[in-house]
């Protein structure tokens, strides 16, 4: 049997480490254990291997992508406003239809307010407030036909997040480093690049669940402290700290001689170095004093309205460019457009447009783009009914997302919402789907990467999903 | 690989033992032609579709429709040749007589008789009717709980078990160890000596109180407890006297009870009186409340004893998950969705926590390896279903009833009083009232006319118009009008006015209330059963039911009507009753399997793995047990010693299994990795709740106060990153006296996990837990690095030193190592640990740095403090 195939499994075939590796099960980063302990090669790859769990491991076939950058437009924008526009829409504007919304008391068909365009040779539509986005349109896969479960935010996060809409269950993110560990010892595998005001549902949208907290998203804050307990104490100088460590390595150290074969008790002492390099990686991750003014400009750092989102797609830039595995910027307050959605969602476009076309255009300069893929998409849709003064009600019936980079064919579109952009009418396409097609790109075949649980084997994508060939290259 | 192969490693065993062959008569009877409907599918169905049918496709191979049955599997043999049960591969394999070939692998063979039946169906051409065969009908047919699936070892009822005789007499302690040693004999692998005094006695004090034992304790304890183990019995009783004791464990109980202190989801409101079903746990587990009774009352303690206020915050157990708390107005499906998880969440964790079954497999389909039909998920979901979670108050019926009755007094007083007041006022300012409002109207920023208007024609529909416009200037109050009138009226007005607020004043008290669960009515809601688990699609109403496979002599309807011909109080369906007396039968219920799964928890905390490894699943696919007849022996003392968990603990603490040292062996680890035979005692690493109650403990800061509503720690505003939420973690909350309790009494937010308790592998209660992650990442090392929760611990450490050791460094490094280690430091351990103070306070007095020599050495200080909070040794236990 192929032990690439066996993630969870991996574990199993290490019988005489198994004992422990269940145990240690979890850890940061690659250490020279061997030089550290001198003695015990095998305890101190036992120890290594569990207390490294973000080194890269092997797919199970030949990956298009090796890291996720994921546009997550929180709070859920509209389809038929951005990327959709649906003219059967237009005509029957004002005209009631029976339809169950969540706050209930719908409105009238509601037409978009904005205007769209053509562009690229694709000739994808694009609204008129995405204008730099428009640009990229050519390089995109759109999928149309979208749904899930819930009318609320928070199941809906969860599902899109975790493929379950309930909390507690292992984000797509945690799936990704548990099944590829990731590209960089000294930074954790799975960085979420928070909504400036908070997520809705907070840190279980990016929790490992079941799986062990290793492979659970870090959340960057903007600003030098990105993560949390990442400042010494304000009495203790780095100098000082290096030396709390080397004493206590001393002390560790003579404690493991007695207790020889608890390759736990190692892997310990390395977590603890790493930490500590860790705070200087990470320093370092955060110093964009090094980039240069026209970068800096192009991401709209220098600009109020995008600066926040700006910041935070080249916070993402960096941190593929450094290996990390997956990476997730949320967007700042919410496309939670209940009433105004002209003025809100213009909002959110002025915010990420600009960002999101420095992203792209910089990582195809770099070349990141063809190991990259970019996701952009929010929790669910919104209804074509109005609500309130201008708004519309959330729709998970049916929306849009678009993708980009490794392994996407450019300049397609798949499925399709119905006539009015209520339903996921053509080729409906699930979070399974989703899931499963991510998987897909990094080399992960979504049926395979399994982790045993309260009794059963779960996978990310439950017992559904499937790869949605037809984007693909 | 050939077909069998595949399919020898795939299936799972369901069916087990032999049945004797039915006596193959060859009568006329059996000569009558074959049918497919009559004599073959049943067959097919009763062996084979477990595996080969819609649900599973063993080795490609599916038998429930004609072309999968007739292609065959993946070996490309034809299943069914017509006409040729020889060639017939599904023939072959059914009737071969080699074991390890046969079809199926472990369970009931085919007799003669349907053998017989397969080949004459066969040789007589096959013949598969599709006719009314359609989608629905090929679905899966209901699972049907077997004999044999009854014979599964956790769900058979209790066996009466011996201890084993061993030769090795002199090293048990407890009969425990005759079951220890036996297996270790049969292996012939030895045992570990006793671990030394010190060490013993660390272990057991973190083990039961979860707190560092003093040096004082430690001097009194080491002394004798290396010398007799009298002693350690000793020491035991006085740990579970303790009442840290249910701080200790009642933490572990509320892993599995998914308990927290807020809804979770969007909102996270506050549940301000949850605590009070986490301090039932930490009293029952101090008083030790029989376990069954523990049980019982977490089910349906308000039916139970509904005049004990702890028996009804017990049912906090079904309140404590995640709810999101949706408002009334949301879309119908929002909030069907919403409580069909809820129930869900009621119906797993009981199942999950006191069961160690995997019920929520069957929400959507029957159990895929456990005999859990779809069909008893929903019959038990109908126990939660006529209740939901609520503020009970904590009172006896009789005083319930009383203030009821009070309240009523009290509220047709109180509304009389105010009645007669306002209708006396009524009468009494007309006199007055329209002078008022003349006044009013004359200051009115209006034309004449319009004040005119307002005056003479007041119903005119211009003048309501204009009235409605200036109501807040034409409002006249109560005192206004009283002020306006004659003196001897004003007297009036005082003694009915004064009245009602005499009344105000003697309102009936509110009862204390819990975050609990409560019926809805005497009588059931309808309960339904879901086609695949969709909420919208109610497919059959449900009668009350439990667990088949646990159910022998009895059925639901007589717990229930037991129930109701006792009943205690009238308001509540008394089905949660009969649930919790069908938990806890051990002759007819699930009371064996109960009292198992408690003792392999308590077994697993004090060895850090159950003796079934797979604490929340004893079903099929749970991990066997390493010594079942010791589990069982367990079990039955359980039971027999009226349920009592302090009696267990006795019987494993006291063992010498539970007291070797934990020296690791390289040969030993070689022949049994796993110590499955216990030939040692690992060493455990501390829970985050150990780890910071045991740095307040030695720093000498920890408020032992006990029970009560939770504290609020701060926590940067790093980690406060839920949106919406709408209680809000304080973000401006202090370190204080009332933050460094315990951390049980901690305030457990569901969305904002306290950090270092998130590091350090604490359940983010979402859902039950029955055994923790333990893992080994950086982010601990820098909370023990830079959380300021640690760094202030070692502040008042370092306070403590010079405090009690004076100013010298060897002094002050000796008591330091008693307070953190429980042992004095080993010469080098000293001669580091000065090197490291003296360089610390040399880099820290440097110009540069600019301290103050006092600064520098108490910062040195606290520094090396922080860094023993950082030891293996301070957070492994051997």
């Amino acid at each position: 049997m192929n032990p690439a195939h066996q993630h969870c499994g991996r574990y199993e075939s290490f019988t005489s480490r198994r004992d422990f590796l269940k145990k240690a099960g979890a850890g940061f980063g690659m250490l020279a254990l061997a030089d550290l302990m001198g003695k015990n090669n095998q305890l101190a790859a036992a120890a290594t291997e569990a207390s490294n769990p973000m080194a890269p491991r092997a797919a199970h076939f030949s990956p298009k992508a090796k890291s996720v950058i994921w546009l997550f437009m929180e709070g859920a924008p509209s389809a038929v406003d951005m990327f959709d526009p649906k003219p059967e829409l237009t005509k029957r504007d004002g005209q009631r239809i029976d339809i169950d919304v969540f706050n209930g008391n719908p409105g009238p068909l509601m037409k978009s307010p904005f205007s769209f365009a053509q562009y690229g040779e694709s000739g994808a539509w694009v609204c008129e407030h995405y204008p730099n986005v428009a640009q990229h349109v050519d390089d995109f896969a759109f999928v149309k036909s979208f749904y899930s479960e819930s009318n609320d935010h928070v199941p809906a996060l969860y599902q899109i997040n975790t493929g379950i809409p309930r909390p507690g269950f292992p984000s797509a993110g945690s799936w990704v480093t548990y099944g590829l560990g990731s590209g960089n010892n000294n930074l954790p595998g799975y960085v979420v690049l928070g909504n400036n005001q908070g997520v809705k549902g907070g840190n279980l949208n990016w929790s490992s669940g079941f799986l062990p907290t290793t492979h659970q998203g870090t959340l960057f804050r903007a600003g030098a402290t990105p993560v949390i307990n990442l400042t010494r104490p304000r009495d203790v100088s780095r100098a000082n700290q290096r030396a709390q460590l080397d004493l206590m390595a001393r002390l560790n150290q003579r404690h493991l001689d007695a207790r020889p074969g608890e390759a736990e008790l190692l892997g310990r002492i390395q977590s603890f170095e790493l930490a500590y390099r860790m705070q200087a990686e990470a320093t370092d991750l955060v110093d964009f004093s090094k980039e240069s003014a026209a970068t800096r400009e192009m991401y709209g750092i220098d600009k109020d309205e995008t600066r926040s989102y700006g910041s935070k797609c080249l916070m993402a830039r960096r941190l593929v460019e450094r290996g990390v595995r997956f990476v997730q910027v949320y967007s700042d307050g919410e496309w939670d457009a209940h009433s105004d959605l002209n003025g809100n969602h213009k909002g959110h476009c002025r915010a990420t447009d600009k960002p999101i076309h420095a992203l792209l255009t910089d990582l195809k300069r770099a070349g990141l783009i063809n190991e990259t893929l970019v996701i952009w998409g929010g929790e669910f849709g919104r209804m074509p009914v109005s609500q309130g003064n201008g708004g519309r009600d959330h729709n998970p019936n049916g929306f849009g997302m678009f993708m980009t980079g490794a392994g996407i064919k450019p300049g397609t579109s798949y499925g399709e919402l119905d006539e009015i952009g209520y339903r996921a009418a053509v080729d409906r396409v699930s979070v399974h789907d989703l899931h499963a097609t991510m998987l897909h790109l990094l080399g992960i075949d979504h049926k395979q990467l399994t982790y045993f649980h309260n009794g059963r084997r779960y996978r990310l994508t439950d017992v559904a999903g499937e790869v949605l060939q037809k984007i693909l290259v | 690989m050939a077909l069998q192969a595949i399919l020898l490693a795939g299936l799972t065993a369901v069916l087990s033992g032999g049945y004797p062959a039915f006596a193959a008569a060859p009568d006329a009877a059996a000569r009558a032609p074959v049918s497919y409907d009559d004599d073959i599918k049943p067959v097919l169905e009763l062996h084979c579709l477990k595996c080969h049918g819609p649900e599973k496709q063993k080795g490609g191979l599916r038998l429930d429709h004609k072309a999968g049955a007739f292609k065959g599997g993946d070996s490309g043999e034809r299943g069914i040749v017509p006409g040729h049960s020889s060639q017939s591969r599904l023939f072959q394999m059914v009737s071969s007589k080699k074991d390890d070939e046969r079809m199926p692998p472990k369970g009931e063979p085919f007799n003669e008789k349907q053998l017989d039946l397969l080949r004459r169906w066969i040789d007589t051409g096959a013949e598969w009717s599709e006719s009314g065969t359609n989608a629905a009908k090929l679905g899966r047919s209901e699972m049907k709980v077997s004999e044999t699936d009854r014979q599964h070892w956790s769900f058979l009822s209790l066996r009466q078990v011996v201890p084993p005789s061993v030769k090795d007499k002199a090293w048990v302690r407890t009969p425990v160890d005759q079951f220890i040693r036996h297996a270790q004999e049969a292996k012939a692998i030895l045992p570990s000596a006793p671990a030394d005094a010190r060490t013993r006695v660390r272990r057991i004090y973190f083990d039961l109180i979860g707190l560092p034992p003093t040096p004082e304790e430690m001097a009194r304890w080491g002394a004798r407890v290396g010398k007799s183990s009298d002693a350690v019995r000793e020491l035991v009783d006085e740990l579970l006297a303790s009442p840290h004791y249910g701080e200790r464990w009642a933490r572990h109980w509320l892993d599995v009870a998914r308990y927290a202190d807020s809804n979770g989801m969007e909102s996270d409101n506050d549940r301000p009186n949850a605590y009070r079903y986490r301090d039932f746990v930490i009293r029952a587990l101090n008083e030790d409340l029989p376990y069954h009774t523990f049980i019982r009352w977490q089910l349906a303690g308000d039916e139970i004893e509904p005049d004990k206020p702890e028996a009804i915050a017990a049912t906090g157990f079904l309140a404590a998950g995640v709810n999101a708390g949706l408002p009334d107005k949301l879309m119908e499906e929002e909030k069907l969705r919403n409580r069909a998880n809820e129930l869900d969440d009621m119906v797993s964790t009981t199942g999950q926590a006191m069961l160690g079954l995997t019920l929520a497999c069957a929400r959507c389909h029957d159990h895929k390896y456990d005999p859990l039909p779809t069909r008893d998920y929903y019959r038990m979901m109908r126990v939660f279903n006529s209740g939901d979670r609520a503020e009970v108050p904590l009172a006896s019926l009789s005083e319930v009833k009383a203030r009821a009755t009070a309240m009523a007094a009290w509220k047709k007083e109180s509304d009389a009083a105010v009645k007669e007041r306002d209708e006396w006022l009524k009468e009494a300012r007309k006199p007055v009232a329209d002078t008022l409002r003349a006044e009013r109207i004359a200051k009115l920023q209006i034309t004449d006319n319009e004040k005119r208007l307002l005056l003479e024609k007041r119903d005119d529909s211009a003048a309501k118009k204009l009235a409605d416009r200036f109501k807040k200037e034409l409002k006249i109050e109560d005192s206004e009008y009283v002020a306006a009138l004659a003196d001897g009226e004003q007297a009036r007005w005082k003694e009915l006015d004064g009245r009602v607020k005499e009344l105000a004043r003697r309102k009936p008290g509110e009862l204390p209330t819990a975050f609990a669960f409560a019926d809805f009515a005497p009588e059931p809601r309808e309960s339904w059963l879901f086609e695949r688990g969709n909420f919208m699609a109610r497919k059959e109403k449900m009668d009350l039911g439990f667990l088949t496979v646990l159910t022998t002599g009895k059925t639901a309807d007589d717990y229930w009507k037991a129930a109701r011909d006792t009943k205690l109080r009238d308001d509540s369906t008394q089905q949660r009753r009969a649930l919790a007396d069908w938990m806890t039968d051990t002759d007819h219920g699930a009371g064996a399997l109960l009292a198992r799964v408690m003792v392999n928890r308590v077994w697993q905390h004090h060895f850090g793995e159950g003796l079934v490894r797979t604490a929340s699943d004893f079903g099929t696919r749970g991990e066997p047990p390493t010594h079942p007849e010791l589990l069982e022996w367990l079990t039955g003392e359980l039971i027999r010693s009226g349920w009592s968990v302090k009696r267990l603990h006795r019987l494993i603490v006291n063992s010498a299994a539970y007291q070797q040292a934990s020296a690791f062996d390289e040969k030993k680890s070689a022949r049994d990795p796993e110590n499955r035979l216990l030939w040692r005692r690992r060493p455990l690493r501390l829970e985050s709740e150990t780890l910071r109650d045991s740095m307040l403990a030695v720093a000498d800061t920890l408020n032992s106060a006990v029970f009560g509503p939770g504290f609020k720690p701060p926590i940067p505003a790093e980690a406060l990153q839920a949106r919406n939420v709408k209680d809000p973690y304080p973000g401006d909350a202090k370190d204080t006296l009332e933050t460094r309790r315990r951390t049980i009494y901690m305030f457990h937010k569901r969305v904002v996990q306290y950090p270092l308790m998130q590091a350090f592998d604490a359940p983010d209660a979402q859902q039950s837990c029955g055994r923790r992650m333990n893992t080994t990442v950086a982010p601990q090392a820098l909370s023990l690095l830079n959380d300021p929760f640690v760094r202030l611990r070692a502040e008042e450490l370092a306070g403590r030193l010079q405090a009690g050791a004076g100013p010298g460094a060897d002094a002050q490094i000796q008591l330091a190592f008693q307070l953190c280690l429980g042992r004095a430091p080993a010469p080098d351990e000293l001669t580091d640990a000065r090197v490291f103070i003296s360089a610390q306070i040399a880099a820290r007095a440097q110009p540069a740095a600019n301290q103050p020599t006092a600064a520098a050495q108490r910062l040195a200080l606290i520094d090396f403090c922080q860094s023993l909070f950082g030891l293996n040794e301070f957070i492994y236990i051997d």
